[in-house]
């Protein structure tokens, strides 16, 4: 799961109730630590604004291994 | 490493108040929360400052720049604007109304004021705490209970780590990690349901009860067909001109079908409910959002040396003047405590003593306030429609507010029951309306 920074509004709601603690905050506004993310959803259900959103678990991983 | 007297997780009116009473006692305090900018609130908060006498066994008014606790004895200062509310509408779908007015002719209903400069406020006083440490973006995310004290773990956008003291606050709020961390979620409270929340702050509202707060009652009001909407004017960056409204919308989660966003909700009543007509000029200058768990409260807001303060031992929530009221009372009791042995327990028992819901039976009646959301939208048009000229007086205040209301209806039950006798029935059965059923969660 991902965090939209644009939706985002910084309530926090997200960062407590993430069973693995994958949340935290950067200029109050929530980051998912995306090695820690189980994708269970309870973010999604959680915030108001419809913020968190799937997006590629890995994208680092995969522009890494881009074709050259 | 340095060891703390106090750990106080979570900087909002409960963890300042507490770190502000036990760092000016002398105490080496250090102050945690996860924002970067502690006083700036990004939560909806539609709170207003409760004025009935006897709230969580206090009595608070404003006065002379100050928020004044008449029973504990303190007052905390407060340099913002207010907005006297006048009265308490409470409007059905169609648009009939229950008007609640003040105990007096001049009387208020409550006091409408700003979170964000009383924790302004608050917070300027406990940085010239040269006892008090404060880091901000760092989330305090469990506690234990150690032989001489407690270790608390922290999480920083640069990795976990874990800090000492001999007690630990914890006042994180609603949803707190350190109350979750000490598995009492789990064998102390019973959960009824998460609700998600979001505000719009408004500028060119044409609203016809101004200086009220407004409660729109019924389902019609949303697309998704639940939620609770409130509305009322804030002051905004100190001033009340121009007039800015706050608009709140919560919405039970209900995991296998999600429905709409809160967000969501809040652009269909504002641009083609029933009342978009008053929104058709406003301008959103600020848009917030929460994320609610409803528990029981703790039974006992003490695990050895951790003490849990504010929202984070509550039904919900305390009022915001609860927060500073029992962050006030805490960081006397850790004085005390740090100083004698004992002690945390006064906290304890005031805290058993005064908030409301430790008692069942405010749940009960709360419960009971909150049937007129398991009534039609039909059905409170009519029973609206019977109440619209009655002079109601009263608070806003969600422990004697149910009782006015229903007051209020059964003052008319007699037609009822000649006009709608299944209505009358149903009416009369109020007092059997379960909580879970109250809050919609079984509903989809």
């Amino acid at each position: 799961m991902q965090i939209d920074k644009e939706q985002c509004v910084g309530c926090g709601g997200c960062v407590n109730l993430c069973p693995q603690s994958a949340i935290y905050f950067i200029d109050n506004r929530a980051v998912i630590d995306q090695f820690a993310c189980t994708e269970c959803r309870t973010c999604v259900l959680s915030c108001g604004m419809g913020a968190p959103g799937v997006s590629c678990r890995f994208p680092h991983v995969v522009v890494f291994y881009e074709a050259p | 490493m340095k060891k703390y007297d106090v750990i106080v997780v979570g900087a909002g009116p409960a963890g300042l108040m507490t770190a502000l009473t036990a760092g000016s006692g002398g105490l080496r305090v250090l102050l945690l929360d996860m924002k970067k900018d502690i006083p700036r609130v990004f939560r909806s908060c539609c709170c207003n400052l409760i004025i009935e006498p006897g709230t969580h066994g206090e009595t608070v008014t404003y006065a002379q720049a100050a928020i004044q606790f008449e029973k504990n004895r303190f007052a905390v200062p407060y340099s913002g604007a207010v907005i006297p509310l006048k009265q308490s509408v409470k409007v059905s779908p169609c648009g009939n109304t229950l008007k609640i007015k003040g105990k007096s002719a001049e009387g208020f209903v409550a006091v409408s004021y700003e979170k964000e400069m009383l924790l302004h406020n608050l917070f300027d006083l406990v940085q010239q705490q040269r006892t008090i440490d404060i880091r901000t973006e760092t989330q305090g995310v469990g506690v234990e209970n150690k032989p001489n004290g407690v270790r608390v773990f922290l999480r920083t956008a640069a990795g976990t780590s874990w800090v000492s003291g001999r007690v630990a606050v914890a006042a994180d709020g609603v949803n707190s990690k350190l109350v979750q961390s000490l598995g009492l979620n789990e064998t102390r409270r019973k959960f009824f349901a998460r609700f998600r929340v979001a505000s719009y702050h408004m500028e060119d509202v044409d609203c016809p009860y101004p200086d009220s707060w407004i409660t729109f009652v019924g389902t019609g009001h949303t697309r998704g067909k639940r939620g609770q909407l409130y509305m009322c004017p804030k002051p905004h960056a100190g001033t009340t001109e121009p007039r800015v409204y706050e608009l709140t919308i919560g919405i039970p989660v209900v995991a296998a079908a999600p429905g709409f966003t809160p967000e969501e909700e809040l652009r269909y009543f504002t641009t083609q409910g029933r009342f978009a007509s008053w929104f058709r000029r406003m301008k959103i200058i600020d848009t917030r959002a929460a994320s609610l768990n409803f528990y029981t409260p703790l039974v006992n807001p003490l695990e050895g040396n951790v003490v849990v303060v504010g929202d984070a031992a509550a039904f919900i929530e305390t009022y915001v003047q609860g927060a500073v009221m029992y962050g006030y009372q805490a960081g006397t009791a850790i004085l005390k405590y740090l100083a004698t042995g004992t002690g945390l327990e006064d906290y304890a028992a005031s805290w058993k003593e005064t908030f409301e819901y430790n008692n069942p039976e405010e749940i009960m009646q709360a419960t009971q306030g909150f049937g007129l959301h398991v009534l039609r939208d039909e059905d409170i048009d009519y029973l609206f429609s019977l109440t619209q000229g009655d002079e109601v007086r009263g608070y806003v205040n969600e422990f004697s507010d149910p009782i006015t209301v229903r007051r209020t209806l059964f003052s008319h039950l007699e037609q009822v029951r000649q006009e709608r006798p299944e209505l009358a029935a149903k009416l009369e059965k109020f007092t059997e309306v379960s909580v879970h059923d109250a809050l919609q969660v079984n509903k989809t």
